[in-house]
């Protein structure tokens, strides 16, 4: 059997050095040694190769995986066949993000700044030093008696369960996140309509007919992966998809059919089918009579004014198709499923759109059905299953104007969702001051609209942020502002207690763990926070006496039972995955309660509570005479009309009958004739800011040129390759709203002229355009940016082959489209609305 | 046990219908050889058909079809690329880097690896099928679109074909509605282009 084994030998320097076995702490020598890395592979080393289960952490799905170790370094990764989830499957950024480990321009050493902020200059210091000057401020700011202007920011945070510990026993509410950019309005869709869950989990495997409204789930979307597997299982036995999106992405492209509505028009879609069902009578009475809060005569009077011909004229597309495809998806019930995502929701109706798409499932009774829109199976990581170490620090009892903006009542009703693309605009107001700013996980200047504009300049501005300190893998577009920098280990170094919604709707969780020894100064931000906990002492110290963020997860899966002879923790660290002995969660809301539940209750209306701290908890409803848990909702029904929108309405001054209406955006209904709506979306290869350094993945996509359509480039004069000017403008309802045109920011962008998208939109993907993280996501060959925290190793690949160099010739690294994104959270939960920016363009010289 | 002693013939059937086009098994396949930027054992080809509002884009898996009686063998100046078990591979011990290969292959599945000098191409990921594990492409397809079976199997897999890009190519790989307008994407002797990736390649040339 030939392989490079030969060629190996001669070229590697010392390997015998590295065969230390197992996991071996890299020191710099070592690390040294990992620049010969190019020349070990899986593929001559397979045989031998040691498998670790651990999750991945590319991007917010998080896949149970098994890291292939040989010799301290990790070669690549396979899936986790135990995990139910993804049943041993990877996508791309899974293997793409190996490379993340021993990438040359990763920070190794804390810095800190000594220039001025945004300068780029850096000094060494150790961990030690810096964990100390993180305490020594976060003291100072207790101690001044507003430990609420400790502030901390994070993404993509998965170790919640220790930096919520963190901000509670130092006594600041305002932890910031950014679910407002991502799915805030989905996610309370579902919490008006079924109560229960943050995501649905369609059973797709089962589906025959997925209605999907701007869900890009084939790509993109947050645990889209194990459904993208179900999905095609289901289409092999001959499922139907039909998707509803502005643009042509790969789910649109591998659906049975694709229409493009104009803009925030899915709600008027969803209701004219909603309207059609009940028309045409196909709709499943029983479990309306049953399971909704509005009546079939209170419904079709809802329902209306919402013809085909309304939805028509509001989306452009023909009445003909809603009413067919409406009885097409009423032909397949129970096993059909209309869902939705950042198509639908990221819009200031989105809230709406999301609902009345919830809704269609409940008309044909598809709700919680085999091969409906299913929900509720998923294991809570949260307390009940996994006790929090003790002492646990109380919760803080105030909030502030940052985390809980009262102007978006909706925002923290269920959880806590925030409005964080409002927060930089309120940091730069002194709404709220700020002393300390801890991020962690988050690429503000990149990821928020008007994020290199406004993010920037508050994260500029030490009168508004006096001490920023980030927690960070590489030198990032947010570890640029900082002025202290702890480099973080990575997603492949760490521990954490993982899990989805369960796509096989039976509760689940998977463990990472680290599968190398971290290397350098590197350290878990757990563990700094930890460290910092124990340094800022006082009554703060008490809740951080334990060693390391390991022995904290270790203790709050103290409480699993033994498995296979094997402590839970055991158990976990040999198989990764734990699946519960249960059986598909269907109809949860069938579910009888126990005697046990039931204890102490009493029944109004039927409708079952608890007095819980002297307040009334409805925990179920009298169904037939039995007691059912019902949904989660006020009504333990299927809202359909909800008074919690219509009392958060009231609040706020807006109208409100509590029905999930269709109103357009008032931009997107006064649209000048030649004016076209900017959206942003997401690839297949990179997440929104974290993957652009990785070489395998930016290979495939690093650039992203605007996509318009051939009939509206050909009035314009473009063609591919063009270089077009576009201009936008403020929302006229909403934050900073404004009649009169106001410009957000001009952008000179190529053209890619495409069939492929609706007229009236034009479209730029987000994830590029970076101005930092080194070489890869900058498109530029040559030597390694001098910062004093990286490396002194080196690869070819990063020096002399990113073939996308504009000076090779190549496309470049991309333009960020939110600088001209402007902030627009939608009224009552704050989701801000990506996909209803107003543009003009014209074509300018190259 | 070496790849020789074992009499199974090796296919690879791909299944385009399955394929959603997302990349993972290119980047495995990198990841697993460490291939350097800008070189591909295999790519997902993309191609948008239709005109507005009725649109489709389309995908295609391609690497080495591990041809029978292939060109890249008969081109070979150094008898380094050999034909076993139904695969075609390079002896890199053999290989000089000359590139001949390259320039008969008629769809450009072959390179020569910057760094090493050898000439690279996708070999089913041999060492794992000795050991009895899957291809790295194979072990990853969340849809299922990229199998390896044995020959003697190919009767399931009746609507599978070769996919040509010369009337005298062999490919004992097979893919299964595989549109051949792709074709436009592949040179004659020149390495699988890293422009493919690039968005202004996906629309057919009309």
């Amino acid at each position: 059997m030939m392989n490079r084994r030969e060629f190996v030998k001669t070229t590697a320097v010392s390997m015998a050095a590295l065969k230390i076995g197992g996991m071996i702490s890299l020191s710099s020598d070592t690390y040294a040694s990992a620049a010969v890395r190019e020349r070990i592979s899986l593929a001559d080393t397979i045989e031998s190769i040691e498998q670790i289960p651990t999750v991945c952490l590319n991007c917010s799905t998080v896949c149970g995986m098994i890291a292939l170790v040989k010799e301290g370094l990790v070669l690549g990764v396979t899936g986790n066949p135990l995990d139910p989830n993804t049943n041993g499957k990877l996508c791309a950024k899974a293997h793409g993000g190996v490379s993340a480990i021993n990438y040359p321009e990763r920070l190794l050493y804390p810095l800190k700044r000594v220039g001025k902020r945004g300068d780029g200059l850096w000094q060494r210091i150790t961990m030690d030093e810096a964990h100390q000057m993180v305490a020594d401020r976060i003291k100072q700011t207790i101690e001044s008696g507003y430990p609420e202007r400790v502030v901390f920011h994070a993404g993509r945070n998965r170790i919640d369960d220790i930096t919520n510990r963190f901000m509670d026993a130092i006594g600041s509410p305002v932890v910031l996140n950014h679910r407002a950019l991502c799915s805030s309005n989905k996610r309370a869709a579902n919490y008006i309509s079924i109560g229960d869950t943050d995501w649905e989990t369609v059973d797709a495997e089962y589906c025959s007919y997925f209605l999907n409204f701007g869900a890009n789930f084939l790509e993109a979307h947050q645990g889209g992966f194990p459904m993208a597997r179900r999905f095609v299982k289901a289409k092999a036995n001959g499922a139907k998809m039909v998707t509803f999106d502005t643009r042509l992405s790969n789910t649109a492209g591998k659906s049975d059919e694709w229409l493009a509505p104009f803009p925030s028009s899915e709600g008027a879609i969803a209701l004219a089918m909603a309207h059609t069902i009940m028309d045409k009578g196909v709709y499943d009475e029983a479990f309306i009579r049953e399971w909704c809060n509005v009546s079939v005569e209170e419904l079709k009077l809802f329902l209306a004014p919402y013809t085909p011909k309304f939805a028509a004229e509001a989306s452009g597309l023909d009445a003909n198709d809603i009413e067919r495809i409406a009885l097409e998806f009423a032909s397949h019930a129970p096993a059909c499923a209309a869902f939705t995502n950042r198509g639908s929701q990221a819009h200031q109706n989105g809230l709406n759109n999301d609902r009345a798409v919830i809704m269609l499932n409940a008309i044909v009774g598809s709700i919680g059905r085999k091969g409906g829109y299913a929900f509720g199976g998923s294991k809570s990581l949260g307390n009940a299953s996994f006790p929090m170490v003790q002492p646990i620090p109380p919760k803080v009892k105030f909030s502030t104007d940052l985390e809980d903006p009262k102007e978006y009542p909706l925002a923290n009703k269920w959880q806590k969702m925030k409005v964080s693309e409002l927060v930089f605009e309120k940091i730069k107001n002194k709404t709220q001051p700020v002393e300390v700013y801890m991020s962690y996980t988050i690429s503000a200047p990149q990821t928020w609209p008007e994020g290199p504009t406004v993010a920037v300049s508050a994260l500029k501005d030490e009168s508004v942020i006096p001490f920023h300190v980030c927690s960070d893998v590489v030198y990032s577009e947010m570890a640029h502002y900082a002025d202290l920098i702890l480099p973080d280990a990575t997603y492949f170094e760490r521990h954490t207690i993982e899990g989805r919604n369960a796509n096989e709707l039976i509760p689940y969780f998977v463990l990472r763990q680290p599968v190398v020894a971290l290397t350098h100064d590197c350290l878990n931000f757990g563990d700094s926070l930890i460290r910092i906990g124990q340094k800022i002492g006082g009554k703060v110290s008490q809740y951080f006496a334990f060693d390391s963020y390991e022995v904290f997860i270790k203790g709050r899966l103290s409480s699993l039972p033994e498995r296979e002879g094997l402590s839970g923790w055991e158990y976990m660290k040999k198989y990764g995955v734990w699946v519960d002995d249960k059986a598909k969660n269907y109809e949860p809301y069938r579910k009888k309660l126990s005697l046990q539940e039931l204890e102490n209750s009493f029944v109004e209306n039927e409708i079952i509570y608890l007095l819980k701290n002297g307040k009334k908890e409805a925990i179920g409803r009298m169904v037939n005479g039995t007691a059912l848990r019902g949904f989660k909702t006020p009504s333990r029904k299927f809202e359909i009309y909800s008074g919690d929108v219509q009392d958060a309405a009231r609040k706020i001054g807006l109208e409100d009958d509590g029905f999930p209406h269709f109103v357009m955006p008032k931009s997107l209904k006064e649209i000048a004739s030649d004016e076209l709506v900017l959206t942003t979306f997401k690839w297949n290869v990179h997440t929104q800011a974290r993957t652009a350094p990785q070489k395998y993945l930016s290979e495939i996509v690093h650039d992203n040129p605007v996509w318009i359509n051939t009939q509206t480039a050909r009035k314009y004069g473009i063609k591919n390759g063009d270089m077009v000017e576009i201009t936008t403008y403020r929302p006229q309802s909403g934050f900073k709203a404004s009649d009169k045109k106001m410009v957000v920011g001009r952008m000179s962008v190529h053209a890619f002229v495409t069939q492929g998208i609706h007229p009236r939109v034009i479209a730029i993907s987000n994830s590029l355009g970076m101005n930092f993280g080194g070489r890869i996501p900058r498109a530029k060959n040559g030597k390694k940016q001098n910062i004093p925290a990286f490396s002194t190793e080196d690869h070819d690949d990063f020096k002399r082959y990113v073939w996308w160099d504009k000076r090779l010739g190549g496309a470049g690294n991309g333009v960020n489209p939110n600088s001209i994104i402007p902030i627009n959270p939608s009224p009552l939960v704050g989701m801000q609305a990506w996909n209803d920016t107003v543009c003009s363009i014209r074509k300018i010289k190259a | 046990m070496k790849m020789s002693d074992i009499a199974k013939q090796y296919r690879m059937v791909i299944d385009v219908e399955r394929c959603i086009g997302c990349h993972a098994c290119e980047v495995a396949c990198k990841q697993e050889f460490e291939a350097p930027l800008g070189f591909f054992r295999t790519m997902t080809l993309y191609m948008d058909t239709g005109n507005y509002p009725k649109v489709k884009r389309e995908f295609l898996p391609i690497m080495c079809r591990q041809c029978e009686d292939a060109a890249c063998l008969h081109a070979c100046t150094q008898k380094a690329i050999v034909d076993r078990n139904g695969i075609v591979m390079v002896d890199s011990e053999r290989c000089n880097g000359c590139g001949e290969c390259i320039k008969a292959c008629s769809i450009g599945a072959i390179y020569v690896n910057p760094i090493s000098r050898i000439a690279e191409k996708c070999n089913l990921c041999a060492h794992r099928l000795e050991i009895g594990m899957k291809p790295a492409c194979e072990e990853t397809c969340v849809s299922d679109a990229i199998q390896i079976i044995e020959e003697k199997e190919l009767k399931r897999f009746a609507n599978a074909k070769g996919f040509k890009n010369a009337a005298t190519d062999k490919p004992r790989t097979l893919h299964i509605n595989a549109n051949g307008i792709m074709a436009q994407k592949l040179r004659k002797g020149h390495p699988f282009s890293p422009m493919n990736y690039e968005i202004f390649t996906w629309a057919v040339r009309s």
